[in-house]
């Protein structure tokens, strides 16, 4: 069996054990190790993500290779990036399984240059000259030749603090706004009625308005009208002194995460409060009131633990969605996380670093899942109770 | 003491009018900001392959020789070309298509094959080592060892070797003749310190080279690029910048501009921040980051003509340059009835550029007929565009059995930007009354390019890359350049609609080797004439640009050059002043 063969079998069968696994877990979850089995789920989860960029980037029409590096690149380039996206095993295999193989190509540079980052080596030695070994499978840009998990984890912390700070401004937000426009009988507290249709119209709005507008008008008030907040760039840079600014990184994140947090906080405030309408007439509230509760020990004892589990479960949801959401917020101003990477990657066709922001992608997912689960299981005690 | 009161607070007081304001000569410590749209992939010049790329690479590691603003010939920055006669050299020079080189016209000929340049003395790379001619020798010996993978390999294929003969002395060895060379090679990589560089991929994110900047890696970002400007002994040949630069890269269109306008703060404000940042600067020595605002100072590419009014209007400097991005209609006529000449040059004539160039782009470009702008040293003042006029057009079509009754349909292919879907949709209202049906297909850059290598389409709508050096027109217009599908696989071109003309082969054939300004001048005339009457492509104006700035950076007029592209006008934005800062003060 020639060498080529060879290799073209690892890689399809790296993706195909992939998928094979994650198929046996969700057919068949393994009851006597529940929760072994939920965390090679998520595992596989995120390969199969990756697996599957490999894939359309084999499936889609055009040379990826031609596209990423132009026509006139060397060919030893060429080459190299046909092996890295493991395109180079259409000479032995037929063309259903490519895509498997290209997937797996992907994959199987992905986990083996993990160790490599773990032990913070970053790739830049094996890219002196520029080249590298046939056999080195690990996962690079095309353009730096940088390894894709060094790329990721220089974004990853500006785009997590710009999503949990968005997410987590737009919960609470959206949380104390649906609290207030769900009280609806005054002995808790409601607000007047024309109030409560103003905070509606407010929330309908809020949760409507796209991202992409609502940015750029966030940057035209506050910015450029007002002047009170910076217009956007990367406030990570250090000084001439190699320090950071706390100040500039908070002055900088008000608006981006505000962007992130006002239509996230409309769709929360509506699910809230939906869940307050449903039980402020409940016997328990009177029950409460009867025994001398005072208004904020009812709302914020009795009724805020019936609102929180819908936002729970929706910054779980979020959690997956907070790229997506941050490729247009990052864009417009110009915040140096994932989501401008992503972009940027796109646009050079460097699908090695794509293959790295979906894997990063899959695993928030996967973190946002088991945000939902555990809060909920910790808000709500029937829930605990029925996974015993 | 005289109390310095900032501009606005005095005049919410209603004291303005016993302020008298004195201009105080300190220049300005804060950086130029330019807004790119896309940042540069790489700064080694080995590796950079965008036109952005190139550019900010070379301004820290200068090349040779940079390009004349007005003609688009190399004139040599570091060093000089010595002349075949001189006594002084032992070798001649020659591949170049420089004015001051000794021409030859024997293709067979050492001296054409040759070239000698001399350094200035006194150069310095960014980390203050001297600049000599093996600095020279590694940067292109470097780009043809296949162990770095240069993406320019390829343009060096036919050096065949790079000696330094003294500190000061390089000599490059050709192959065969190319007169193409030091426009296409010499001019275009800027020179890398071998002591810095060999064996490191420190160059890579930092280049130590013979520019003007240093990169200064800690104020960088992945985004962001910080340019300190040098205030070490340059030598005599070179021009001390002005300002330190940030580079920033801002993707999305409109935060581009706001952020531009961010920065256009009124008088007040802007003098009550100056006087705020001298303060803080006499007292702490603060930082020359300008934390707080977020703004930039220029912005250049994609700025449409309807922009620039809005953006006077906010104070903002905009200034309209003639560009050198080439627009034009590519037709395919390997396939319908493009393959017919009369059919393209009725279509040549049924438009009406000039009522698109005045009513969908404002009058933003130059009506052209040729590939190379007016000024340029090989352009044919004889090759101009088609007249309109719809009755000879009406004649022609109906000469090959088109007319409103008997009607063809042709696909145009072309990106969805604003511009030129509203100039498609021109083009299909002034083709149609005369029996052409056009299909718009709007789609995706990548898509149209996809299409366009593989002849997937009858009539393309693009821009074209500025053409400096003509040797160019072989890649789109000789017959080997051809794209075609073969058992090996795709081979590339860029002659997309399959024009073959056995003459315009052998004329630029013989451009690329003959050494003679007049000579290449007169054949490329020829190939412009066969392709104005073949019309392969339709070529119909260059695009102007527009450089909107801050309103505190002054003399930019004098500073840019006569045409600019998108990221041309990087280089001499570094020398543009910024207007002092204003203190007023109160008098009793």
């Amino acid at each position: 069996m020639n060498a080529g063969l060879l290799d073209a079998i690892v890689d399809v069968s790296w993706a195909v054990l992939c998928l094979g696994v994650l198929l046996a877990l969700t057919l068949r979850p393994p009851l006597a190790w529940r929760h072994l089995g939920a965390i090679l789920a998520s595992l596989f989860t995120v390969a199969t993500a990756v697996v599957g960029v490999g894939a359309v980037a084999a499936l889609v029409p055009g040379d990826p290779v031609a596209r990423a590096l132009g026509e006139d690149a060397p060919e030893q380039a060429r080459a190299q990036m046909r092996r890295q996206l493991g395109l180079h095993h259409s000479e032995v295999l037929p063309p259903l399984l490519r895509p498997l193989a290209s997937g797996g190509r992907l994959l199987r540079g992905l986990v083996t240059s993990l160790p490599r980052i773990l032990m913070d080596d970053d790739g830049d030695d094996a890219r002196d000259s520029k080249t590298t070994p046939d056999d080195d499978v690990a996962l690079r840009s095309h353009q730096t030749g940088r390894l894709v998990w060094a790329v990721v984890l220089e974004r990853l912390p500006q785009s997590m603090l710009l999503g949990i700070v968005g997410t987590g401004l737009g919960a609470f937000l959206g949380t104390m706004l649906g609290l207030v426009l769900g009280l609806r009988r005054r002995s808790v507290g409601a607000l007047p009625l024309p109030l409560i249709v103003v905070g509606d119209a407010v929330v309908v709005v809020l949760a409507a308005t796209p991202r992409v507008v609502l940015a750029p008008l966030l940057l035209l008030l506050f910015a450029i009208g007002w002047r009170v907040l910076p217009a956007g760039g990367d406030p990570f840079v250090v000084d001439a002194h190699g320090q950071w600014h706390l100040a500039s990184i908070a002055r900088a994140l008000v608006l981006p995460a505000f962007a992130l947090a006002l239509p996230f906080a409309g769709v929360v405030a509506r699910h809230v409060r939906a869940a307050i309408v449903d039980v402020v007439d409940s016997p328990f509230i009177t029950a409460a009131r009867a025994r001398g509760a005072g208004t904020m020990r009812v709302v914020f004892v009795q009724l805020l633990p019936h609102a929180l589990l819908p936002v729970v479960q929706l910054v779980g949801l979020m959690g997956g969605a907070v790229l997506a959401g941050t490729v247009i917020v990052e864009r417009v101003f110009s915040w140096p996380g994932l989501g401008m990477l992503l972009v940027t990657s796109l646009s050079r066709a460097d699908l090695p670093v794509v293959a790295g922001i979906v894997s990063a992608a899959a695993v928030m997912v996967r973190a946002g899942h088991v945000f939902a689960v555990v809060g909920a299981s910790l808000l709500d005690p029937r829930l605990r109770r029925g996974t015993r | 003491m005289l109390v310095v009161v900032v501009v606005g607070a005095m005049g919410a007081a209603g004291c303005s009018d016993r302020i008298s304001s004195t201009h105080h000569i300190t220049p300005s410590r804060r950086p130029l900001r330019l807004a790119l749209a896309q940042g540069p992939e790489h700064l080694d010049p080995r590796f950079a392959t965008s036109a952005v790329a190139t550019r900010v690479s070379q301004l820290v590691a200068s090349p040779l020789c940079r390009l004349d603003d007005d003609t688009l010939q190399p004139h040599f920055v570091l060093g000089e070309i010595i002349p075949a006669d001189d006594p002084s050299s032992e070798r001649n020079s020659g591949p170049s298509s420089a004015p001051s080189s000794d021409p030859s016209n024997d293709p067979r000929s050492d001296q054409a094959r040759t070239l000698t340049v001399r350094l200035h003395k006194g150069l310095t790379h960014t980390d203050g080592s001297p600049v000599v001619a093996d600095d020279v020798v590694f940067t292109f010996m470097s780009i043809l060892d296949p162990k770095t993978a240069s993406p320019h390999r390829s343009r060096l294929d036919m050096l065949a070797r790079v000696e330094a003969v003294d500190e000061r002395t390089v000599v490059f060895q050709l192959s065969r003749p190319h007169a193409p060379f030091v426009v296409d090679s010499v001019c275009a990589f800027g020179i890398l310190s071998r002591q810095a560089c060999e064996g490191t991929n420190s160059c890579d994110v930092a280049p130590v080279g013979a520019g003007l900047w240093r990169v200064n890696r800690n104020r960088s970002g992945p985004d962001h690029w910080w340019l300190d400007r040098r205030d070490d002994d340059l030598g005599p040949a070179l021009r001390r910048p002005q300002n330190n630069l940030e580079l920033l890269t801002i993707r999305d269109s409109t935060a581009r501009l706001m952020r531009l306008v961010a920065g256009a703060s009124d008088p007040e404000q802007e003098q009550e921040q100056e006087q705020e940042q001298e303060q803080e600067q006499e007292h702490d020595e603060r930082d020359e980051r300008d934390e707080s605002d977020g703004a930039v100072d220029v912005v250049s590419g994609d700025l449409m003509p309807w922009d620039a009014d809005a953006l006077k209007a906010r104070g903002l400097q905009v200034e309209r340059s003639p560009g050198l991005g080439f627009s034009y209609l590519g037709l395919n006529i390997r396939r319908g009835p493009l393959q017919h000449r009369s059919v393209r040059q009725a279509v040549a004539m049924a438009i009406d550029v000039d009522g698109l160039l005045a009513g969908r782009l404002h009058g933003a470009g130059l009506r052209t007929g040729s590939l190379l702008p007016p000024g340029h040293w090989a352009h044919d003042d004889d090759v101009i565009p088609w007249p309109h006029d719809v009755d000879s057009a009406g004649a022609l079509l109906r000469s090959v059995g088109i007319d409103p009754h008997h009607r063809v349909r042709v696909r145009l292919l072309c990106t969805p930007d604003r511009v030129r879907r509203t100039v498609a949709l021109a083009i299909r209202e002034q083709l149609a009354p005369l029996g052409v049906d056009v299909d718009i297909q709007l789609r995706e850059w990548s898509v149209v390019y996809e299409a366009l290598k593989r002849g997937g389409f009858d009539i393309v709508l693009a821009k074209w890359t500025p053409v400096i050096e003509p040797d160019l027109l072989s890649w789109t217009l000789h017959q080997r350049h051809i794209p075609t599908e073969t058992a090996e696989g795709f081979q590339a071109g860029g002659n997309r609609g399959g024009f073959v003309d056995d003459d315009v082969n052998a004329w630029l054939d013989a451009a690329r080797l003959v050494d003679n300004l007049e000579e290449r001048r007169r054949l490329y005339g020829l190939v412009e004439a066969r392709v104005r009457r073949e019309l392969p492509f339709i070529p119909l104006w260059f695009d102007d640009e527009f450089l909107a700035t801050a309103p505190d950076l002054i003399d930019i007029r004098t500073h840019l050059p006569p045409r600019a592209n998108a990221t041309g006008a990087l280089y001499p934005l570094a020398f543009v002043g910024r207007r002092p800062a204003v203190k007023a003060t109160a008098t009793p």
